[in-house]
């Protein structure tokens, strides 16, 4: 057939959909819904993938992650766990195929900057430049402006890179700025370069020992990172500073309270989640599309129905069995078709919004959604497909129908 | 076109048609012959076959048996899109409730069954603008028939039954649902198209509209009287 030909259908075809407005709608919803959901699902599945892998690639893939569990005994209180130790630390650092070993705590803290008080973390860490590159690379530290913690410091601060923004404390802080952390004058000595997420840039990082004269809790670290030599499997050396820690803290084999992740559990556990956000998603627009399905058929069936006196005429008129079945697969088409422009409409902007509320209220640059368009396009023609085939029956239908009684149909 | 050449040529067509245990004969062996150029007016009472036999002639509807042809041509026993060809090519349908579609303007009503032959598209608005003209129209074509007077939406079909050239144009109560006035007006168009050497089989129950025809035909229980 020829492509003007099929374009004479299709705008016969659009004004008979234009015409019958409110059922059309109605017919769409479930085709929408179920392509929004798809659209989306790929959209968001996508832009957490890309968040996950960047997270991770900046961990590296050599380190583990020691943290406190959660008292399981204590039923009933959320109570903090025995918490991780800077002698935990130094039992870790003896196990064999450790590299190094950091040490990091942190919590919120009233900043009072400009005469203005606001909450943000403050973090205590290392003054240990080795071991800083070890939490580093976890986090993202590179140093922006001014210069890093160096052994000796005290009351000295690196602070986020939002400290630089006027926004924060209707003042831009600059190095050597003072800065007061639960009304103790801290001096600031550097400003780290951007790390993307929000909590990050707006945190205060000091030295653990002034960390432990401000807050308290001597000793206590809220997470020990572990690098594992070079050559040496990380499960292994995993299972060998576990052993060292049950001894060390005394706890049976599986009463630990305290955990230890590879970056490859971190990637599996947020994996799963993503597998159970994308598995309800996918069920949402399984239902959606076998109900928008239904939809098109019942809509096809009922114009069938409604347009017999119409179909006799073209037949009349001389249109052939084919051309009258390849009117309404095209109508029914139409209805995948818009259904699937709408719902990729709302399922793009859907993800955008997503990307837009974790870019303001988790960080920038973390989540990113990228609209593949030509698997938008797949997905419209998918689409169309499908509503082509929903209204096939009622397409045979109407193409087999004898023009006579057709005619006469009241 | 050879003048005076048979278009139709029927001989004992029979059309009946079966209700559960019961037969209808409708048409009980009707033989005629129809030659190029006539005005054939049928007339005959209500129930008495007359859109049934228009429905043969159309090919809209196939004989029980006998043998219809047209063109030189038997008809009975051809598909169904063998018969949909010969009607888009041959055959001009007017009916007594128009059968327009409400959602087209009336060009695009009338070269609506152009798009069936594959005919390009310049040449469709270019044919329908020509035949809307000739049936007074040339001022309405961008109207939905629901704009059009009763009168105007027939004219609309007549043009869209001139539109292919047709060798026969059948009319079934074309002015039945018309009131005298404009019943006249559509009936000036159609004695215009005779005039110019069109093939017209008109069905009416007004015997006043006999006159007009240059032959006529009288139903009675399926038989010509
Ligand atoms: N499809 C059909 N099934 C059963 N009876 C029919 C059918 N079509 C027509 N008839 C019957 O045939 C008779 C003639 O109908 P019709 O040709 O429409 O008459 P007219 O046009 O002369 O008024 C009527 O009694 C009608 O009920
Ligand atoms: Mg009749």
């Amino acid at each position: 057939m020829k492509l003007a030909t099929f374009f004479d259908y299709l705008s016969l075809v659009w004004k008979q959909i234009v015409a019958r407005r409110r059922r059309s709608w109605l017919t769409l919803l479930g085709i929408v819904i179920g392509i929004t959901a798809i659209i989306s699902l790929m959209l968001i599945g996508g832009g957490l993938e890309n968040a996950i892998n960047g997270q991770l690639d900046s961990l590296g893939g050599d380190v583990l992650f020691i943290s406190p569990k959660g008292n399981a005994l204590t039923v009933g209180v959320l109570a903090e766990g025995v918490p991780l130790t800077e002698d935990d630390q130094e039992e870790v650092d003896k196990v064999r195929g450790i590299e190094q070993t950091a040490g990091m705590v942190y919590t919120t803290a009233r900043i009072e900057f400009n005469d203005i008080v606001r909450y943000f973390f403050v973090v205590g860490l290392t003054d240990d430049p080795e071991a800083r590159k070890l939490i580093g690379e976890g986090n993202n530290l590179n140093i922006g402006e001014g210069r890093a913690m160096e052994k000796g410091d005290q009351k000295k601060a690196v602070v986020g890179i939002d400290y630089t923004d006027f926004n924060l404390f209707e003042q831009v802080a600059e190095i050597g700025d003072k800065i007061l952390i639960q009304d103790n004058e801290f001096k600031i000595v550097g400003i780290w370069e951007r790390i993307g997420s929000s909590p990050d840039d707006r945190s205060i990082y000091i030295p653990l020992e002034t960390y432990f004269e401000v807050f308290g809790n001597e000793g206590e670290l809220g997470i020990i990172m572990a690098e594992v030599e070079p050559g040496v499997d990380v499960v292994v050396a995993k299972e060998r500073v576990e052993d060292a820690l049950r001894d060390y803290r005394g706890v049976e084999e599986g009463k630990e309270d305290f955990n230890i992740q590879t970056p490859e559990q971190l990637a599996a556990s947020f994996a799963a989640v993503l597998g159970i956000v994308a598995a309800v998603l996918v069920g949402i627009a399984a239902i959606s599309l076998i109900v928008g399905g239904i939809g098109i058929l019942n809509t096809m069936f009922t114009a069938v129905l409604q347009r017999t006196r119409e179909i006799g005429l073209l037949k009349a008129l001389g249109a052939r069995r084919k051309q009258i079945l390849l009117l309404f697969l095209l109508e029914s088409s139409l209805y995948g078709f818009v259904g699937g422009l709408i719902g990729a409409g709302i399922g793009i902007g859907f993800a955008k919004f997503v990307e837009w509320s974790f870019e303001n209220f988790v960080g920038p640059n973390l989540f990113i959604v990228q609209v593949d368009y030509s698997f938008v396009l797949i997905v419209l023609i998918g689409s169309a497909i499908y509503g082509g085939l929903c209204g096939f029956v009622p397409a045979q239908r109407a193409a087999k129908a004898d023009a006579v009684t057709s005619l006469r149909y009241e | 076109m050879a003048a005076k050449s048979i278009v139709y040529d029927l001989t004992d067509i029979r059309r009946n048609f079966e209700l559960g245990e019961m037969t209808i004969k409708v048409l009980q062996g009707i033989s005629l012959k129809i030659k190029s150029g006539e005005f054939v007016v049928i007339t005959g009472e209500s129930g008495s076959g007359k859109s049934t036999l228009m429905n043969l002639l159309g090919m809209l509807d196939v004989a029980s048996s006998g043998v219809l042809e047209f063109d030189n041509v038997n008809v009975v026993g051809l598909s169904d899109d063998e018969l949909s060809d010969i009607r888009g090519k041959k055959i001009g349908f007017i009916f007594q409730q128009f059968h327009l579609l409400g959602t087209l303007t009336a060009l695009e009503n009338v070269a609506l069954p152009l798009m069936f032959q594959g005919v390009h598209e310049e040449k469709r608005w270019a044919r329908a603008k020509k035949v809307l003209t000739k049936v007074g129209l040339g001022d309405r074509m961008h109207h939905k028939p629901n704009e059009l007077s009763g009168g105007q939406q027939q004219r609309v079909a007549i043009a869209r039954a001139l539109v292919n050239d047709p060798e026969v144009i059948l009319a079934d109560e074309p002015t039945g649902n018309l009131d005298s006035k404009t019943s006249s007006e559509v009936m000036g168009i159609i004695r215009q198209l005779h005039k110019e050497g069109s093939t017209i089989i008109l069905i009416t129950h007004d015997e006043h509209l006999v006159k007009f025809g240059s032959k006529h035909i009288v139903l009675k229980d399926g038989r010509v009287v």
